[in-house]
């Protein structure tokens, strides 16, 4: 996609979201300013209630921002309708939850054939999916259903899934918590192994400091406010 | 609007995530269509052997009569010319059969002294084509040949039989009057009985060949009544219109089996009912089968469909994914039903019900507004009974779908993830 913001992916101006329940208002965003380039490596960090997931929803597209501007892969989020909101996700994002990634009656190849139908990837989808599972060495889980593999393995589908169609931006939130420290490590070699060979941009929020080491620049959130925002050279071990 | 491979799959392995609950509805939808198609293929079958008898050669599809018959039935109100009549009938397109009755009121007795002597009974002469009432459905069907009523001899009613203490072989008075009011009489040789059939002719009838009745009534070239069976009884209507154009019936009445049996029309719009009450039972059934089923799995699964939204799917394509879900739960259903009902139709269209014995009755045969139906009921296999049910299901599948289709489509990604 053309036209990034001075070579930025992500450009956030005093973005805010406040939730309202009735009468009841939340802030969970009071202002966040971010800019991230392509092919960072990215973990943002901070207590629970910081507003971790609300910033990595924001950047999905998944919501809508109260206040501020937001720019992603130079589109300015705010002013997109639900359905381009979605037309976004699809084609230029990928995404990893923390559970419940894949859908539970398909097989991991089935799982990102799916996605790559719904990008509307003709007949060799499922070559496709066969090699992107190929290249993450996740070949033999093929044709095992999400009950038939373990958590980590699930995970690294859903990763799999995530960058099947070589989106710039893959937002995940919190990939690893429900995963042991050995599944975490995996997890993260392959986030990184796919940055550095296909260039991808990875923003992941997460608790874990063992998985934090992984991070090239580290942004912290402090009640809804950028309160840190360090680059470092990480461990590669 | 393109059905992507995906979405069927999805779709149906979705309701083997459930074994239980989805086998339970499509049990359900499965009773419901079997008893749709078993009930109404009985019922079909019940009413078309009834419209058979009543469409026989007893009831005819199109009657003549003497304007006034059918109100008073007096002697004097007949047919005349009846040669004449039949051979302008017979010469009329698609007619099978031309016969005519003529019917008096009558006083039996024993031809001769028993030992103990019986009183006179009232009874009815009736002259009859013998050859066309000993089909199947005609007053003499049950009859063997040799027992048929030949020159001299009648057959009679077994409750008439019974009360006038009379036998086969035995001999009848019978007195009665002409057109002119004027008493005649004559005896009889009794030559069988006839068992069962119309209830009318068991009670009171003294049948005999149509030339003997003629001749003891003085009616020669004249008739009460005059059968008509036509190829068709469904066009039965068109037959009147052309019987009652002809000359020789200028002054007659003609009517349709249906005006001469009004309570078959009666009961053939209660058969649609019925047809119509089990089809609503079935739309009740699959829908809650339906609803429950798919009310229960879309909303325990609202963090799938929020993953589902949030990579980008369509809220249409979602929709089409959980309607898929629940018209292939009600089409399984339905197909499952379609072939139990319809096995068990088409075997029982070749054995036969017997009413009689299910509701413990020993007989054979009912009499109904004087017509004899066998308890024996051969169900009739009716497509469009499948057909609608199929129809109702697919409708119902889709439109309990809608409800949680909707709620799963609207749903905001961030908040389903997130719950
Ligand atoms: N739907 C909502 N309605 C109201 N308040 C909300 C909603 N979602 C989040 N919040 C509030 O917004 C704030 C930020 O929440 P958020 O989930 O972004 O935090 P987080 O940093 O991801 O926390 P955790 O580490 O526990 O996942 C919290 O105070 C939370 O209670
Ligand atoms: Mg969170």
């Amino acid at each position: 996609m053309s036209g990034t913001d001075g070579n930025f992916l992500i450009t956030a101006r005093g973005v805010t979201k406040i939730y309202r329940t009735g009468q009841i208002e939340a802030p969970a965003l009071r202002g966040v300013d971010l800019e991230v380039k392509s092919g960072e490596f990215i973990s943002i960090v901070g207590p629970s209630g910081s507003g971790k997931t609300t910033l990595l929803n924001l950047i999905g597209a998944l919501d809508s921002l109260t206040g501020g501007e937001l720019k992603v892969l130079g589109k300015d989020v705010s002013g997109l309708s639900r359905r381009e909101r979605a037309e976004l996700r699809l084609h230029h994002l990928g995404f990893v939850f923390q559970a419940y990634n894949l859908i539970p009656v398909l097989t991991a190849r089935e799982n990102v054939e799916f996605v790559l139908e719904l990008q509307g990837v003709g007949r060799e989808r499922s070559a496709r999916a066969e090699e992107v599972l190929g290249e993450l060495g996740l070949s033999e889980f093929s044709d095992r259903r999400p009950l038939e593999m373990s958590g980590g393995q699930q995970q690294r589908v859903a990763v799999a899934r995530a960058v099947a169609s070589r989106p710039r931006l893959v937002l995940a939130d919190e990939p690893t918590a429900n995963l042991d420290g050995e599944n975490a490590e995996v997890l993260l070699r392959l986030m990184r192994r796919l940055r550095d060979e296909q260039g991808m941009t990875f923003v992941f929020s997460t608790h874990d400091s063992r998985v934090v080491e992984h991070a090239e620049r580290i942004i912290t959130l402090t009640d809804g406010r950028v309160s840190q925002d360090e680059r470092r050279n990480p461990d590669r071990g | 609007m393109t059905i992507s491979f995906s979405t069927l799959k999805i779709a149906w392995r979705n309701l083997g995530r459930n074994r239980r609950r989805t086998l339970l509805s499509v049990g359900a939808i499965a009773l419901g269509q079997f008893t749709l198609i078993t009930v109404n293929g009985l019922d079909a079958g019940y009413f078309e052997s009834m419209l058979r008898i009543v469409t026989g050669p007893l009831i005819g599809h199109v009657q003549v009569h003497h304007p006034k018959w059918r109100e008073e039935q007096a002697v004097d109100q007949y047919l005349d010319n009846l040669s004449e009549a039949e051979k302008e009938i017979r010469a009329l397109p698609n007619v099978k059969s031309v016969s005519a009755r003529v019917f008096s009121a009558a006083l039996a007795a024993p031809g001769e002294r028993g030992r103990q002597p019986a009183e006179a009974e009232m009874g009815m002469v009736v002259g009859v084509d013998v050859s066309a009432e000993n089909r199947q459905g005609g007053i003499l069907a049950s009859l063997p040949p040799a027992d048929l009523p030949g020159p001299g001899s009648v057959v009679l009613g077994k409750v008439l039989a019974q009360r006038l203490k009379l036998t086969p072989g035995k001999t009848i008075a019978v007195i009665s009057q002409d057109t002119d009011g004027l008493p005649v009489s004559n005896i009889f040789r009794v030559n069988a009985l006839i068992q069962g059939g119309n209830e009318l002719i068991s009670r009171l009838g003294i049948v005999m060949a149509l030339k003997d009745a003629q001749g003891f009534l003085a009616l020669p070239n004249q008739a009460h009544e005059i059968i008509i069976l036509g190829d068709d009884y469904r066009k039965a209507g068109e037959l009147a219109e052309r019987v009652k154009s002809l000359p020789a019936l200028k002054n007659a009445e003609v009517i349709t089996w249906k005006e001469a049996f009004p309570v078959i029309v009666r009961l053939i719009g209660m058969k649609n009912w019925i047809d119509l009450i089990f089809l609503v039972i079935l739309f009740i059934a699959a829908a809650a089968g339906i609803a429950n089923t798919m009310m229960m799995s879309t909303f325990e699964r609202t963090r799938e469909f929020g993953m589902l939204l949030a990579l980008g799917t369509r809220p249409g394509r979602l929709i089409r994914m959980i309607a898929w879900e629940s018209v292939i739960l009600g089409l399984v259903g339905v197909a499952l039903g379609s072939i139990l009902g319809t096995i068990v139709v088409l075997i029982t269209s070749h054995t036969g019900i017997d009413y009689g014995a299910l509701g413990g009755i020993r007989g054979q045969e009912l009499s109904f507004q004087g017509l004899t139906i066998s308890y024996v009921v051969y169900p009739k296999f009716e497509f469009h009974q499948v057909l609608f049910g199929f129809g109702a299901v697919t409708i119902t599948a889709v439109l309990t779908s809608l409800w949680p289709a909707l709620l799963a489509a609207r749903l905001e990604p961030a908040e389903a993830v997130r719950s």
